[in-house]
């Protein structure tokens, strides 16, 4: 008697537990495959985006829909490198002077580049309230910026023609470019480095302000932002070119972009010709 | 000729021993000039902004720096070992606590401040340099037209005891962005509410500044935000805790304007070098915060039905949905 009941039970319990395995093992399966996910990487140099939780919950609800891809943003360039050379397979969505960096220790390949005001491309600007420093440059520290001290001195030096003082000048790191303007203005700062698209900007809200500031100069044109990829991601170019293509209008608001198109091989011999 | 020799040797040996001594002594005379020695006195660290400015100040200078965090209590200082002001080459205060302290046993050294409210009551040393917590009228202004373009007439109240002045130089500032400014004047925060009701038919938003006879207290700010709510009218004020300052009541401020806490710190950073370089006449004494901290109270925009510039959201640290 006894032993049936034990029987029995046994029997009960193992049935149970297949039954149990048998109704998990989709769930498992689904899950071990839709654990793939490739990251999309994304730093600008250019700290315009000041919104980055917010970026992120918009992206991710946008990826979320393919199971394919999953956005992280940096907001510091050594912490957004590391994670490019620890994971070889990536898309990262970057700003030109990063992309030069990066491209110089990995194997990079750009696939689209975004779009603002109709413009691919765009150029920084140097002004200031002094109108002609001439090779005085201390007549211009600080210089104040919404980019990063290393992308600032790079543009710096190609403006200024000169590499020593632009590596020596003295930066003042602001969140946004009409942060850098109100600076100049109001002598926080005595020359600002923004893009052309910030003093259009500027001009429009207040015209007093822009009629004070004088170009010294200006870079050399640059893409507005790249998607990019490192490692063999082929199979995956199709969809992301589809998902990046087709992002909605509020995510391309907040990357300060109208659109984005592939990238034509002109471009990618300007990108990486230095 | 024994005697030529030997003292060519001493002589030998006099040069020798010179030459070590000032190979050894040079380096420190060369590096008695380099390594800033500054002296960093919190008034309280463990304050979120204060801690926020301390480490981006930190991260910009070169030198020595000695830390002394008050943690909200003077006497840590006067009980700890004290720095011989010789020692010091500039002294960086945050807070006024610090700003005190530095003012008693610092008052010839050179002393930059920062995080300090309303610095004109400090009565500030020839040697007196900072970033001040106000941050630009222009600034603000910027951005209530870059957000919402419509907007023409903005109200503020303001008592003549603490923005008499204020209110003059902001009205030159709005007039320069085609803003017209509608001003109230106010004897104590009593009269807010009537004065508001008042100006409401009038204005398309109010800028609520900081006053401490427009707000006075919790219950005053809560009534004016109320009031405004009501009507519909936006409010833009310069602290982050105004947007949603109620988790029951669904009132607050719609743009939040102000001052950006580690920008603070890398300026006060960048005086800081600047003044040990030797530079004095250069810099400017108060200087106004460099950069700005922006929140959006969108959930309210659409609300009221406000027409708002959607190019601009891209500028806001934070988006309240």
């Amino acid at each position: 008697m006894q032993s049936q009941i034990l029987f029995r039970f046994k029997f009960v319990t193992h049935t149970l537990i297949v039954m149990i395995l048998f109704n998990l093992t989709p769930f498992l399966a689904s899950r071990s495959e839709g654990s793939e996910k490739y990251p999309i990487y994304f730093f600008s140099s250019e700290t315009n985006i000041n919104n980055f939780v917010s970026l992120k919950k918009e992206f991710d609800g946008y990826l979320s829909k393919s199971g394919y891809f999953e956005f992280q943003p940096f907001k510091d360039s050594d912490t957004f490198e590391r994670h490019v050379q620890k994971n070889k397979n990536c898309f990262m969505i970057l700003s030109n002077w990063c992309y030069r960096k990066i491209g110089r220790q990995n194997a990079v390949r750009p696939i689209m580049v975004g779009i603002r005001e109709g413009a691919k491309y765009q150029k920084r600007v140097l002004v200031s309230n002094e109108k002609n420093p001439g090779a005085d440059y201390g007549k211009l520290e600080p210089v104040a910026s919404s980019s990063n001290i290393e992308d600032t001195r790079s543009v710096l030096a190609d403006i200024l023609k000169n590499k020593h003082y632009a590596s020596s000048i003295r930066i003042l790191t602001v969140p946004k470019d009409v942060d850098a303007l109100m600076s100049v203005g109001f002598e926080m700062a005595k020359a600002a480095l923004v893009t052309e698209y910030s003093i259009n900007n500027l001009k429009m809200i207040d015209p007093v302000l822009h009629s004070g500031l004088n170009l010294l100069g200006e870079g050399e044109k640059s893409l507005v932002l790249i998607l990019a990829e490192t490692g063999n991601n082929e199979k995956h170019n199709e969809k992301i070119v589809k998902i990046i293509k087709n992002m909605p209008d509020h995510i391309k608001r907040m990357l300060d972009l109208d659109g984005w198109q592939v990238i034509k091989p002109a471009d990618i011999s300007i990108l990486e010709e230095k | 000729m024994m005697l030529i020799k030997k003292n060519k040797k001493t002589g030998g040996l006099i040069v020798f021993v010179w030459f070590w001594f000032l190979l050894l002594l040079f380096p420190g005379i060369l590096s008695a000039k380099e390594g800033n020695k500054i002296l960093l006195i919190n008034s309280n660290a463990s304050v979120g902004k204060y801690k926020i400015v301390q480490k981006e100040f930190k991260k910009a200078v070169s030198g020595k720096i000695m830390e002394i965090d008050l943690q909200g209590n003077v006497k840590k200082f006067t009980k700890s070992k004290k720095m011989s002001p010789s020692d010091v080459d500039i002294v960086y205060c945050i807070g006024s606590k610090a700003y005190h302290l530095a003012k008693t046993y610092y008052k010839n050294n050179i002393i930059v401040f920062s995080s300090i409210i309303n610095w004109r009551r400090l009565g500030p040393t020839p040697k007196t340099y900072g970033v001040s917590n106000e941050l630009l009228t222009r600034m603000q202004f910027y951005m209530f037209r870059a957000v919402f373009p419509g907007i023409k007439k903005i109200g503020v109240m303001y008592s003549m005891k603490y923005n008499a002045e204020w209110f003059e130089k902001a009205n030159e500032q709005a007039s320069l962005l085609g803003i017209e400014l509608v001003g109230e004047q106010i004897r104590n925060n009593r009269q807010s509410i009537a004065k508001l009701k008042k100006m409401s038919p009038d204005i398309d938003a109010l800028w609520l500044i900081s006053d401490p006879l427009v707000i006075g207290n919790k219950k005053n700010l809560f009534n004016i935000l109320r009031e405004c709510d009501k009507r519909k009218k936006p409010v833009f004020s310069y602290h982050k805790a105004f947007a949603r300052p109620s988790k029951k009541e669904n009132i607050g401020a719609v743009l939040i304007v102000s001052a950006d806490n580690p920008t603070i710190g890398r300026q006060a950073a960048g005086i800081a070098m600047n003044l040990t370089a030797g530079n004095q006449n250069e810099e400017k004494k108060i200087q106004h915060p460099a950069g700005s901290h922006l929140t959006l109270n969108l959930k309210k925009v659409k609300a009221y039905g406000l027409a708002y510039e959607e190019k601009a959201l891209k500028l806001f640290n934070d988006i309240l949905q």
